[in-house]
């Protein structure tokens, strides 16, 4: 992707210039420094534009690795991050006035205009400043042709202005014919010096990044005074043993070359230059630079180095994971002691006591790591699984004491054995211990983190601004469970009472506690948009099934899992969770997929090569990771039950899925221009025109016409549904069968249930169950009532399958009711609110209908 | 009427070796100056231009003895015909900046009177 290069190599090169001003100022301050230090400082920025990719430093000085995020042309609100707040505050509301979507569908993000034209008019210039290399070039190549060999490797040329090398690989000596002898001897002393230099080499190279960053002025100005000190690097490596008088004639020599160059004219890359003028003084004044002078030059080139060689650090700790035992949050760790919260910084040193708290335990991402021992209340070892080899092995034994929080700290581990905390690679070295009680935090963001209490009846905040810890709720009876979850809005915990438990949420905006499901809860659940899922937990041997909970429609579905006996531990992986079961005898790790609901095991201690299938599978999963876009059809014509959807990957791949079969996921690679995006696979090809975070089917340009995608379907992007979905209901487009076991449409479910609460208040969620033929369905019809007077069904939920979705305005207040097998809409008079007509609702050809 | 040090020693060869084949002329140009064909034909054309020499069908004789030119010479050879200027790329020995007059005299002042402190 051309644009994305281009937006790269401009934050590469906003980097290197930063390295620009400083060496700028380094010249200034240091002005008896040796030159041959400035000139290893300039290589530093080579350094930097050569190898993008460099280490995280906290001591970097670079304000911001990504000023232009690689992603400002699907933005919705482009917006800069120069690493400076009051430059970001002054700049981005002047480009996001020119530059935010307009709402129609089909337009062009407008910001991706200027980027495309920015990426050719970059590419026109390389090709710009490689004519004018290779111009010049030939030009010198044909004027040296007729030369005559005075030494090894030294030539006079008639027709040159002045010396010069030419050569990378066996570097030669021009000299033009009209300098006299003594001049000659110290031009070549020069021009030696600059072999021995490599200068021939550092000089082309200069010009070649040049040619891929001229667009950069500053680098520019980098190029002429890297040139420049080249000069005087080479100036000082001559004179260094001469005497005065000799120096005297070199400046002679100097002067004498540049009168004779006076027809030349000056070349536009010369501009303010010093000229000889500075070199002579220079070359008069100089001394060997004392001890000290090299030293300090020495150390402030190797912390430049540091500070500008190094991106500052970003938050590659950061976990997602609903319990991570340790949290990283700008510099420091958090993490569990039996004792509470404590925080440490990245060396897992200078810990300092928080506040009173613990939390529960988790995996680590592709590495699953899990805990052996007697008991669960006694684990002794740590064992290594690497989904991607399936390789297995013990990486940390500890003799008696228990082991706990295991987490993961980039790509490192970090885990408590008794009164050290202790960091570990995957290859089971230890990176660092550090003296401390166990630890533990339930949940955490990148403002706070969310603890229990030792009692197991409080939950408690800290906050990471202002280091205060604040007590969210207590419980006056019974205990909490070990993990908590929260979404912004609701703390999630088990709630523990007589052996019972239930599941919980406590609203942190009004204070008050929910019970959402009363009994049958387990210990363990990870909770992924508006589901819930659930494991009974430890102790409960014999079960053979994880819970998926809808937490707003309250439906309890049973998901069959061989791995879900005695479960110790669940973690969400993508479309996957991760299960922890087992005993002590019989310990075994396990995954579900969500998706399609197959099972594998990743580990089992009695059948070790269980789950080569799963990895294959798991790898597959991966690709999603790196989704640029996803875009979705809404509009399908009523006999499909499926919306077909684009999946766009960052290494160019795409998944175009418009059937629920398999063998109709087309994949390949695409291709996107400003105005179109042309999917090419092993079926054909297929053409899209471009929209704003959208893409209209062109089944012109198109090899194939799958009767779910008709043409000039818009597939509007995942986060632009909500908005498309609000305008469809409110033209009154009814929506088609919307099958719900798909991840993304539930999660526009979800959404759109989030929109409905937000603009209607009071609509009323009503469900009802209907035993037809035995099957259970279970109803949910959303209806809006608020008015009185434009009420309207927005949404009929069945089964855990939204199916039917329709917009129809009525006179009054309406409730639902279900008699028998039928269920019915009652509707109220506006004033009197007596019922003034019943409808049977009835489905036909996937829609509502009222009879 | 000009010639730079390079030219002057191909010009030598043809002096010495008067009248000569080109392609003796060649032969001799490759073994003394490690010349190609192409450049001793680009010189010998520019110099016959300027009317030293000429090529009467692949024979090379001189327009102007070596005596006469040299007498005619008055002049150190500056090529103004250099247009353009050492690529940016090039390690050079000095700068493309142009002085003036009293620029060089100051600094010949400057270097002359320098003492070391």
């Amino acid at each position: 992707m051309l644009s994305k290069t281009f937006l790269h190599l401009i934050n590469v090169s906003i980097m290197a210039s930063w390295l620009v001003l400083a060496i700028m100022l380094f010249r200034l301050v240091f002005k008896k420094a040796p030159k041959y230090i400035t000139c290893a400082l300039w290589a530093l920025v080579a350094i930097r534009l050569i190898f993008p990719i460099s280490i995280e430093s906290p001591v970097s000085l670079i304000p911001s690795e990504e000023t232009i995020p690689l992603e400002i042309e699907y933005s919705q609100a482009p917006a800069l991050d120069t690493g400076i707040d009051s430059l970001n505050i002054v700049v981005n509301p002047i480009i996001q006035d020119n530059f935010t979507p307009s709402d129609e569908l089909t337009s062009i993000n407008p910001i991706q205009l200027p980027i495309y034209i920015g990426a050719y008019l970059w590419q026109i210039g390389i090709v710009v400043m490689m004519l004018y290399a290779l111009i010049s070039y030939i030009r010198i190549r044909l004027k040296v042709r007729e030369r005559v060999k005075t030494e090894k490797h030294i030539y006079i040329c008639d027709r040159i202005p002045s010396p010069f090398i030419l050569g990378i690989i066996r570097p030669n000596i021009y000299l033009p014919s009209h300098i006299n002898e003594e001049d000659s001897a110290f031009v070549i002393a020069h021009e030696k010096a600059h072999i021995q230099r490599l200068d021939h080499i550092w000089k082309p190279l200069g010009y070649v990044l040049l040619t891929i960053y001229w667009f950069n002025p500053l680098l520019w100005l980098g190029y002429i005074l890297l040139c420049r000190d080249i000069e005087y690097a080479c100036d000082e490596k001559v004179v260094k043993t001469m005497s005065l008088d000799a120096k005297k004639e070199y400046s002679t020599t100097l002067l004498n070359l540049s009168v004779h160059n006076r027809y030349v004219t000056a070349c536009p890359l010369a501009f303010g230059e010093s000229g000889v003028k500075g070199r002579i003084i220079s070359v008069l004044n100089y001394k060997k630079p004392t001890f000290w002078v090299i030293l300090v030059a020495l150390i402030l080139c190797v912390i430049m180095t540091v500070c500008f060689l190094t991106n500052p650090v970003t938050k590659s700790f950061e976990t997602n994971t609903s319990s991570p035992f340790v949290t990283y949050h700008k510099g420091k760790l958090y993490f569990n002691c039996i004792d509470g919260i404590y925080s440490c910084d990245e060396n897992f040193e200078n810990a300092e006591y928080l506040t009173e708290g613990y939390c529960d335990y988790s995996f680590v991402d592709n590495y699953v790591l899990y805990y052996i021992g007697e008991s669960f209340a006694h684990t002794t070892s740590i064992e290594a699984i690497n989904l991607k080899t399936l390789t297995h092995k013990e990486l940390y034994s500890s003799k008696d004491t228990r082991i706990y929080y295991l987490a993961p700290v980039g790509e490192n581990f970090v885990f408590a054995d008794g009164d050290n905390l202790i960091t570990m690679n995957s290859k089971g070295e230890i990176l660092s211990k550090v003296v401390l009680d166990n630890s533990y935090v339930a949940y955490s963001n990148d403002d706070f983190l969310l603890y229990t209490t030792n009692k197991n009846t409080e939950i408690g905040k800290f906050n990471f601004e202002t280091g205060e810890s604040e007590s969210i709720f207590t419980l006056n009876e019974g205990s909490l469970g070990w993990t908590v979850d929260f979404d912004g809005k609701y703390v999630y915990y088990t709630y523990v009472n007589d052996s019972n438990n239930s599941f919980c949420r406590y609203n942190i905006k009004n204070g008050k506690t929910e019970v959402l499901l009363e009994e049958g809860f387990g210990w363990e659940f990870v909770i992924d948009g508006n589901i819930c899922y659930f494991a009974k937990g430890m102790g409960n041997y014999g079960e053979d099934s994880l819970y998926a909970f809808n937490i707003r429609s309250k439906k309890l579905t049973t998901i069959p899992c061989p791995g879900a006996d005695n479960v110790t531990g669940l973690q969400l992986m993508g479309d996957y969770i991760v299960i922890n079961s087992g005993n002590s005898s019989d310990h075994i790790l396990s995954m579900q997929n969500l998706r399609d609901n197959s099972f594998s095991w990743i580990y089992h201690e009695l059948d070790e090569k269980a789950g080569e299938a799963l990895v294959i599978q798991h790898m597959e999963n991966e690709k999603s990771e790196n989704v640029v876009g996803t875009y979705t059809y809404m509009e399908t014509p009523s006999s499909i039950s499926f919306l077909p959807y684009l999946e766009l990957y960052e290494n160019n791949e795409f998944r175009f899925v418009y059937d629920e079969l398999m063998s109709f996921i087309i994949s390949g690679e695409y291709e996107l221009t400003y105005n179109e995006l042309t999917l090419h696979s092993n079926r054909g090809v297929y053409t899209f025109t471009r929209g704003n975070n959208s893409f209209m089917f062109n089944a012109e340009k198109s090899d194939e016409k799958p009767s779910s995608v008709p043409d000039g379907a818009v597939f509007i992007r995942a986060t632009q549904i909500e908005e498309a979905t609000e305008i469809s209901t409110k033209a009154t487009i009814s929506l088609n069968a919307l099958d719900v076991s798909n991840q993304r449409l539930k999660d526009y479910l979800n959404a759109f249930i989030d929109k409905i609460y937000e603009e209607y208040p009071d609509a009323e969620f009503l469900t009802a169950d209907m035993d037809d033929n035995g099957i259970e369905e279970t109803w949910l019809c959303i209806i809006d009532s608020t008015s009185g007077v434009n009420s309207h069904i927005v949404a009929a939920y069945e089964n855990n399958v939204l199916k039917y979705l329709s917009s129809t305005i009525y006179d009054g207040f309406m409730s639902l009711k279900k008699t028998g097998d039928k269920l019915q809409l009652l509707c109220k008079d506006f004033y009197t609110k007596e019922i003034n007509s019943i409808y049977d609702i009835v489905i036909e050809n996937g829609n509502v209908q009222l009879k | 009427m000009t010639l730079g040090t390079v030219e002057s020693r191909f010009a030598d060869i043809i002096w010495k070796h008067e009248p000569l084949s080109s392609a003796a002329l060649v032969k001799l140009c490759e073994i003394e100056l490690e010349w190609k064909r192409t450049t001793t034909y680009t010189v010998l054309k520019r110099l016959s231009e300027r009317g030293i020499f000429k090529n009467d069908n692949g024979t090379v004789t001189s327009l102007i003895s070596r005596d006469e030119f040299y007498s005619m010479q008055s002049e150190k050879f500056v090529d103004e015909t250099f247009n353009g200027s050492l690529p940016a790329f090039l390690a050079a020995f000095t700068s493309r900046k142009s002085l003036s007059e009293t620029e060089i005299a100051e600094i010949r002042n400057l270097i002359n009177s320098y003492e070391e402190e």
